[in-house]
């Protein structure tokens, strides 16, 4: 039964760029295709980095903020996880690397883990095992990616619904935890629904001078392979028929019914899905909550931006169901009880992370 | 007729007029078609009748029977 207790989430920051980038100011839509866009999608606006910022940049401001909140010493910290799509170097980790910049123990523990949409469900499980049967007592999540940077400005099914963001949520051993009830799932038939296929010397498709070549692909878009394809249609169908059983399985798990979360926090891929999500699983609009309309599809860190964007809603204690899908295909569900004292943490930077 | 049932959800779920589709209709090709419409048709197909169609599948269908040719073989 993949049930784990006795973890408790102490907090989860999440850091933004400044910069806004609106739908409707998106040159490569008229103004009426933008408007459409907006409305089905219910992107509005989103954060995008500028100059040279990464995903571990905002996910280190993220973590100093949730450690300096919990008064958490840095020596303390026995893990560090980094789930992102979008790393500071092929090779080596960049958690290793934030290990040195955050100044954390040489004891501490640090690998990337490659994945998107699914990353908080599948990191929650990933920490939390570790800090059971290693017996660490705290321990960051960090969860960070920017997908403006590998996205086609030209290829409107995806660069207008993409954002960027960092989070990191910290962990502790703690017996009077309620559990977290997982479900996790994989199915690599589908890796083709959101892949970019260019990687480096070793990889399947090795990069060549002509990787950066713009060339209209079979569908329409004019991108380099370097860039992400994004099969909407594709993740469309996956999401609405597998993760309301998924969402299922683990409410089963832990016993709840679909009344019992107050808040059904999903992926946040867009409006239509998750609309869609919510119906088949059957729970209200007011057990829902979004970060779409002003930080987009922010990938592996949507759900923490979107708890961290609501932290208004979390002054009591509050049940959530937790739902990533996506890039993979991976997908997980997870519930779980963000307890008060909890130190919901709201950041906005455009800089690049230095040692303090 | 189960087909005249479909062509009635498919205008609705891409907002168009009954009368301007029928079985023949070549639909990719309607004036602004777009991605929208397409996820808007898996939606209907999929709540109406339990059947997951794949981007594929919607981009091989020339016409409005295609579909529900496709449709018909899933259920």
């Amino acid at each position: 039964m993949s049930i784990v207790e006795g973890i408790r989430i102490a907090g989860i920051s999440t850091a933004v760029p400044r910069t806004v980038s609106r739908t409707e100011d998106y040159t490569i839509l008229t103004p009426e295709e933008r408007s459409r866009f907006a409305k089905a999608t219910g992107v509005f606006e989103r954060r995008i980095v500028t100059g040279s910022q990464c995903a571990s940049d905002l996910a280190a401001f993220a973590a100093d903020d949730v450690l300096n909140a919990l008064d958490w010493a840095k020596r303390s910290v026995g893990v560090i996880v980094l789930i992102t799509q979008t790393s500071d170097y092929p090779v080596p980790a960049t958690s290793v690397i934030l290990q040195h910049k955050l100044r954390l123990p040489q004891n501490c523990i640090a690998f990337d883990v490659n994945l998107g949409c699914s990353a908080f469900p599948f990191g929650l499980a990933i920490v939390s095992s570790l800090m059971r049967s290693l017996t660490i007592h705290r321990a960051l999540l960090l969860i960070g990616d920017v997908s403006s940077r590998v996205c086609s400005y030209n290829d409107k099914s995806s660069w207008p619904l993409f954002g960027d963001a960092g989070s990191a949520t910290a962990l502790e051993l703690n017996s009077n935890a309620e559990p977290m009830a997982f479900d996790l799932m994989s199915d690599g038939s589908g890796k083709d629904a959101i892949i970019i296929k260019t990687g480096g010397l070793a990889s399947r498709n090795p990069l060549t001078r002509d990787s950066l070549d713009q060339q209209i692909a079979a569908d329409g878009i004019k991108r380099n392979s370097t860039n992400l394809i994004l099969k909407g249609p594709d993740i469309f169908s996956f999401a609405i028929s597998q993760v309301p059983p998924s969402i299922g399985r683990a409410l089963s798990l832990a016993g709840w019914s679909t009344e019992t979360p107050d808040f059904f926090v999903l992926h946040q891929a867009n409006k239509m899905i998750n609309e869609t999500i919510r119906k088949k699983v059957g729970y209200s609009s007011a057990q829902t909550l979004s970060s779409l309309e002003r930080f987009g599809n922010t990938s592996s860190v949507s759900i923490p931006v979107t708890i961290c964007v609501s932290r208004e809603q979390f002054t009591t204690a509050r049940r959530i169901v937790a739902s990533g899908f996506g890039v993979g295909l991976s997908w997980g569900s997870v519930t779980a009880t963000l307890a008060t004292p909890m130190h919901l943490g709201w950041l906005e930077t455009d800089d690049v992370y230095i040692t303090a | 007729m189960p087909i005249e049932d479909f062509i009635t959800l498919f205008a609705n779920a891409c907002e168009r007029p009954r009368d301007s589709i029928s079985a023949a209709s070549d639909f990719k090709n309607f004036e602004t078609w777009d991605s929208l419409n397409v996820l808007a048709i898996i939606a209907m197909v999929d709540e109406r009748y339990r059947v997951s169609l794949t981007g594929e599948e919607i981009e091989n269908a020339k016409t409005v029977q295609d579909l529900w040719d496709v449709i018909q073989q899933k259920r």
